[in-house]
């Protein structure tokens, strides 16, 4: 029938026909983009558009799923003048989040490694 | 520039005297390290997040979350419930079954028994050979239709065998523990830790009947089949915070303040034996028990801003629970890694996306 392969809702097609990220510049509005990203929900969305927020020189972004049925978000991103563009906020906006879950995953190693420490772990029934 | 300086003037020149000369010293030192707006791209602030592991048993993990984003909390459930891939029991081959239950219903029961996922991780690459040349033994498993196989080969997959015959008169349980894999060490059936419940059930026989059939291990995500989900459970809550005003509270009588105290259902709040009433303040030892009812600021209407109950803003209690597949440390690794790799490939697509406008 027409419902796609279970696998669509995460991987994209081996041929290259649907770049991972495309970008559509809005007309009527000055420094601002449209990206979309294929393959991704809230998960990644409600992210990014959150630690936009939190760039000064970022005054719009928002996310949503165009179509419940289609994996894939649009990312909308204004800032304030033409010195940083909205792909250059988007791009600072990942760096420091990929950055922030490197302090997570250190952070978590090294409180696990303590916690391990203080009261010996029960024998694992899997590795 | 010099509107530059004026604004630095107001915010050294509180405490020294206009014609100082600390001040001037002040002024240039400030001036040389002025970020100019024009050509520093300001990069957005850096949350340092802090993690507390509060509790570890051999499936489930305790922590604490805490400075940082709800949106980063809320991304790294997601992460550990749909998109950490594990192994399961993909494709079936049915030689012999004449058992009540008809092949789709054993294959979909096979599907969802945890299997151990410890190389179902991403370093895939890695060439190491095991002894038996049966297949990479150190490094991950790829997915399937990542495989340069033709249908399945050690690489991405792991066969499985189970062939049961009822030969008694008793009605004879088919569990997971007759599920033999391939290749042990690389991945077999998770035993759970509760005795005579640590296998898993599969199709009950009676004499006569038999069961015999080759099923196929492969490596997915969650978000495809709810039987790649490493976790059982994988929430957060928040931690409830209750402050009391001062002021609001010291103008209540000792009646009012007693009646305020007991209307928490839990009886949460100090001081918790009625004789030491009316303290000059009250507090809670427990605020992660307050199930925010506010039964407390109904009872005191009288006294508006007697005290908030809100949510601990970012602060993040996560429970993470293992289906046997994976450890439920390994879980929250794993999950990190994952939504690491995704905002990396975002990152470099964005690149090349950019270029092409």
């Amino acid at each position: 029938m027409n419902k796609p392969d279970d696998f669509e809702c995460w991987r994209l097609p081996d041929d290259d026909s649907v770049p991972k990220v495309s970008m559509i510049k809005d007309q009527k509005v000055a420094n601002a983009v449209a990206l979309v990203i294929e393959r991704e929900d809230h998960t990644l969305g409600n992210m990014l558009r959150m630690q936009l927020l939190e760039d000064d020189e970022v005054i719009f972004s928002g996310y949503r799923v165009p179509h419940p049925l289609e994996p894939a978000i649009q990312l909308k991103v204004q800032t304030r003048s033409e010195q940083v563009t909205p792909v250059q906020a988007v791009q600072a906006g990942v760096q420091a989040l990929i950055g922030e879950l490197d302090v997570l995953r250190d952070r978590f190693d090294s409180s696990l490694a303590q916690k391990r420490r203080e009261f010996a772990a029960p024998p694992r029934g899997f590795p | 520039m010099f509107s530059c300086s004026v604004s630095l003037r107001s915010r050294t020149s509180s405490t020294l005297s206009s014609d100082s000369p600390i001040k001037i010293l002040l002024w240039l030192h400030l001036l040389t390290w002025s970020p100019c707006p024009h050509t520093v791209r300001a990069a957005p602030m850096k949350r340092m997040p802090q993690v507390t592991v509060d509790e570890l048993t051999a499936d489930t993990i305790k922590f604490t979350l805490s400075n940082t984003d709800t949106s980063v909390a809320n991304a790294l459930r997601r992460v550990m419930l749909a998109e950490v891939p594990t192994m399961a029991i993909d494709k079936v081959e049915f030689m012999e079954n004449t058992t009540v239950l008809h092949d789709d219903f054993i294959a979909h029961r096979l599907g969802l028994i945890p299997l151990t996922s410890e190389h179902a991780g991403f370093d895939t690459d890695s060439t190491d050979f095991d002894a038996a040349g049966l297949g990479p033994a150190l490094s991950a498993f790829q997915y399937n239709r990542d495989c340069s196989c033709q249908a399945f080969c050690p690489r991405c997959t792991v066969q499985f065998d189970l062939d049961v015959k009822a030969k008694e008169d008793s009605t004879l349980y088919v569990t997971s523990e007759a599920l033999k894999s391939e290749f042990e060490s690389r991945c077999k059936v998770a035993v759970g830790n509760d005795g005579e419940n640590a296998h898993i059930l599969i199709v009950k026989m009676r004499k006569g009947q038999a069961l015999k059939l080759k099923a196929y291990a492969q490596k997915g995500i969650g978000k495809e089949h709810a039987k790649w989900g490493p976790c059982c459970t994988a929430v957060f809550a928040y931690e409830p915070e209750v402050e009391l005003n001062h002021k609001v509270y010291a103008e209540m009588s000792a009646e009012e303040r007693a009646d305020f105290v007991d209307a928490c259902p839990k009886k949460l709040t100090k001081p918790y034996n009625p004789d030491d009433r009316p303290y000059e303040s009250i507090e809670t030892d427990e605020a992660s028990a307050c199930m925010v009812c506010l039964d407390c600021l109904e009872r005191a209407k009288d006294f508006p801003g007697i005290a908030k109950v809100r949510d601990r803003p970012q602060y993040f209690k996560f429970t993470v629970e293992s289906t046997g597949a994976l450890a439920p440390d390994k879980i929250v690794f794993r999950a990190i890694e994952v939504l690491k790799r995704k905002l990396e490939e975002v990152r470099d697509k964005l690149a090349s996306a950019a270029l092409m406008e």
